[in-house]
Formats: structure tokens, C-alpha cells, sequence
């Protein structure tokens, strides 16, 4: 018999004392919940890769996008401050809201971009068209 | 009333007062993003994204309903409008996409159908500088034998005239019976791209398919008969088109090889190789509501496109 199956059984043994005590850490990791929020690490740099990627393509150049772009800075910005005052919880939120505003300034810089080509392209088609057809 | 009704009544209470408080600004806002973005295009060309969307919505909604803390329902909505938004930019983002992409195309048809102009204006071009350097040589020589030799030019010439006045008369007339043979076939309309004879996708193919139906084969052998009757220098585009189910570009091989099919079925009966090009064009250019079933009927169709030769 391996120590694993012995342990086993003994656990079997004492099951409510076992459920009794997983019910008091359950109820000490709830009461416990907001102040052992871990710090929102990840989330914050997201936030900051997607502000730089949204920088990189552009999005200063299209209006709506540099609102957004100029949004999730200022998100960014309170997350880790927020973070810096042991505010992880809400640092979290903040970083989320920044992801995602940057997110948008992405694909409304893409969307430009695609509506100016096809535009060009559309012209030039109607030009050469008009050119050939008598 | 035992102990357990209570506690059920109580809960249904409680629950009664949870959906009676009023929601956040943030996510009535949120509601309406992913209702408009649901509405558009983003259903069809951004599913996954509009799913994303109403995941991040559906978040938001149970904290509401769970009552968490405000701030939280406010900021999970915020972030439930923005992906609303990417969804709907996303699919706005690919309908430009496949604009660009269907004139593309027709940039490259329109290129092919310009240089067959310009090498067939290049040959005249050549013909005449030919003309010019014989008659050249000619003047270089006797005077007699340069007035035998002019005569008998301008008599080819104006016997070169007759013929071909003939031979226009006569391709006229040949043009008129084919298209009036067609008529019989598919619908024929004129167009300022050319004479546009429409074939019925479900008579040439069946579903999902491009090999040719018999009953096609027949029908496209009387068109190859007609085509072959009408003005032997006009050229033919046979463009393929299907309805909007079914995915993009799945449609746009479909009907290329639909077109294709139609285009070496011609070849095959006689129509020179040079003279017809296929285009499959997919879903891009309806002709009818693709709500319908008629209406899709309309939409999966072969165009042959006859465009008329110069001269």
C-alpha cells in the first residue's frame, strides 16, 4: 500500500471534520477576498502593450481614435497609480478599461485605413472605366 | 406555512427587488452598443467578436443583478460598449475589405481588356507603316511600273473595301440572329460593359457543385452556337456569381470554378480559348433580396458577358 492510499483512507475516516474545516477556509478566503486581491501585474501591461500598439499604427492621425487612444492613457495611468496604493481590485478595472479603449483605437485606425484604400481603389476602377466604355 | 415556503417566498422577495433597481448609465449604454452592432453587418462578418461582445455584456449584467458594488457593474459595462464597438468597426473594416477586393478585380479585367486594345491598334499601326514603306520602294522605281503598281493598289484597295463592307454587313446580321437566339436561352439584356446574357445557376449546376448538369450542356451548346454565329471579333467574359449563404470566400472559389466550367465547356465547343476569359465574383454583386429564397434563386447565376470587338 503507497503513503497516498493510506492518507486516503484515513481522510475517508474523518470526512466532516474535513468539510467543516474547508467550510471555515472557504469563509476566511471570502472575508479575506478584497484585501488579497493580487496586484493586477498582467493586466496593467496589456493595457500599456495595447496604448503602444495603438500608437504605433497611427491612431494619433484619426480623430476618433486618438479620443480613444487619449482615454486609455489616462486609464493606464490611474491603474497603476491605483496599484501603487495597494488598489488592486479597482487597479484591475481600470486596466481593463484601458485595454479596451485601446483596443477600439486599434480597429478604428484598421477601419480608416481599409475605407481609404478601398475608396482609392474605387476611384481609380470608375476612372479607367469611364476611360474604356464609349 | 412551513419553514421552506417562507424561505422561498423571502427569496423570490428579494429577487423581485433585485430587478426593480434601476441600472447604471454605463449599461443601458452597453445594451444599446451590442443591440447596433448586432443589428449590422457584425453578425455576419464579425460573429466571434459580437459573441465576445455580448459575453462581455452578459458580465456586466450579472453583477447588476447579483448587485455588486456600482463601480464594478459601471466599469464591466464600459468595457462590454468598447467591445460592442470593435465588433461593429471590425465588420465595417472587412465590407471595406471586400469592396477593395471587387475592384481589384475589375481594375484587372478593365487592364486585359485595354491592352487587347492597344496590341490590336499597334497592329493596325504596323500595317499602315508597312503600307507606307512598300509604296516608298514603289515611287523608287520606273514611273510606269509605279502607276501599274498604284493602280493595282488602289484597285486591291477599294476590292479590300467591298469586301470588308461585306463582311460588316454580314456580321451585323449574324450578331442580330445570335442575340435573338439567345433570348431563347437566358435572359439578355445590353448593358454599357456589352450584351449580358444571364443563365440560371440551379439549371447549370447543382448545389455547391460546378460540374455541369446535362441539361446545362445542352443549353450551353446552343449558346456556343449563338456566340459563334455573332461578330467573330467580340469577346466574351464569363463571370460567375452565388447568393450570400455560406461563407465568403468559399463563394468566391464556387463561382470561379462555376465560371471556369462555363468558360472550357465553350472552348471545348468551338470558341477560341483567347477570345473568352472566366471571373468568379462570389456573393459581392446581387441582383436580388438574398432573404428570399427567389431572390437567392436570382443571385447564383452565370453571366456571359459579350463585348463587342473594335472596328
Amino acid at each position: 500500500m503507497t503513503p497516498t492510499e493510506v492518507n486516503s483512507q484515513q481522510r475517508a475516516g474523518t470526512s466532516t471534520s474535513i468539510s467543516k474545516r474547508s467550510l471555515a477556509l472557504v469563509g476566511f478566503v471570502l472575508a479575506t477576498a478584497c484585501a488579497s486581491f493580487p496586484p493586477p501585474t498582467d493586466d496593467v501591461a496589456n493595457a500599456l502593450a495595447s496604448v503602444r500598439g495603438a500608437e504605433e499604427l497611427g491612431a494619433e492621425e484619426v480623430p476618433q481614435a486618438k479620443l480613444q487612444l487619449q482615454l486609455a492613457r489616462e486609464e493606464v495611468a490611474k491603474a497603476q497609480a491605483l496599484m501603487t496604493e495597494g488598489e488592486h481590485e479597482s487597479a484591475h478595472y481600470q486596466a481593463l478599461q484601458a485595454s479596451n479603449d485601446a483596443d477600439l483605437a486599434i480597429a478604428l485606425v484598421r477601419e480608416d485605413k481599409a475605407r481609404t484604400v478601398a475608396k482609392s481603389a474605387k476611384q481609380r476602377v470608375n476612372a479607367v472605366e469611364a476611360g474604356v466604355t464609349p | 406555512m412551513s419553514i421552506k415556503q417562507q424561505l422561498l417566498l423571502g427569496t423570490s422577495f428579494v429577487m423581485l427587488l433585485g430587478c426593480a433597481h434601476t441600472p447604471p448609465a454605463e449599461l443601458v449604454n452597453a445594451r444599446e452598443a451590442y443591440e447596433q452592432a448586432a443589428e449590422g453587418p457584425s453578425k455576419k462578418y464579425t460573429p466571434a467578436d459580437l459573441h465576445v461582445a455580448k459575453t462581455a455584456l452578459d458580465l456586466a449584467e450579472k453583477s447588476f443583478h447579483d448587485q455588486e458594488e456600482t463601480w464594478i457593474v459601471q466599469s464591466q459595462a464600459y468595457v462590454a460598449t468598447r467591445k460592442a464597438q470593435v465588433a461593429a468597426s471590425l465588420a465595417r473594416t472587412h465590407i471595406f475589405e471586400l469592396g477593395l477586393a471587387a475592384s481589384e478585380m475589375k481594375e484587372e479585367q478593365l487592364k486585359d481588356y485595354e491592352a487587347a486594345m492597344i496590341k490590336s491598334q499597334l497592329a493596325t499601326a504596323n500595317r499602315a507603316l508597312t503600307d507606307e514603306q512598300a509604296a516608298g520602294e514603289a515611287s523608287s522605281r520606273e514611273h510606269a511600273a509605279e502607276l501599274a503598281a498604284e493602280q493595282e493598289a488602289s484597285a486591291t484597295k477599294s476590292r479590300e473595301l467591298a469586301e470588308e463592307k461585306k463582311l460588316r454587313a454580314e456580321a451585323d446580321k449574324r450578331a442580330a440572329i445570335a442575340i435573338a437566339d439567345l433570348a431563347r436561352i437566358g435572359a439578355v439584356t445590353q448593358e454599357t460593359r456589352g450584351t449580358v446574357i444571364t443563365l440560371s445557376g440551379s439549371v447549370l449546376f447543382a448545389s455547391s457543385k460546378y460540374a455541369l448538369l446535362p441539361a446545362a450542356q445542352a443549353k450551353l451548346s446552343e449558346v456556343a452556337l449563338a456566340l459563334l454565329a455573332g461578330d467573330p471579333s467580340s469577346t466574351f467574359l464569363v463571370e460567375g456569381h452565388t447568393d450570400t449563404q455560406g461563407k465568403d470566400d468559399a463563394n468566391m472559389v464556387l463561382s470561379q470554378n462555376r465560371a471556369n466550367a462555363v468558360r472550357d465547356y465553350l472552348i471545348q465547343h468551338e470558341i477560341a480559348a483567347d477570345r473568352i476569359t472566366a471571373a468568379g465574383l462570389g456573393e459581392g454583386r446581387s441582383i436580388s433580396d438574398n432573404s428570399s429564397a427567389e431572390g437567392r434563386a436570382n443571385n447564383r447565376r452565370v453571366e456571359i458577358v459579350v463585348r463587342p470587338g473594335k472596328g
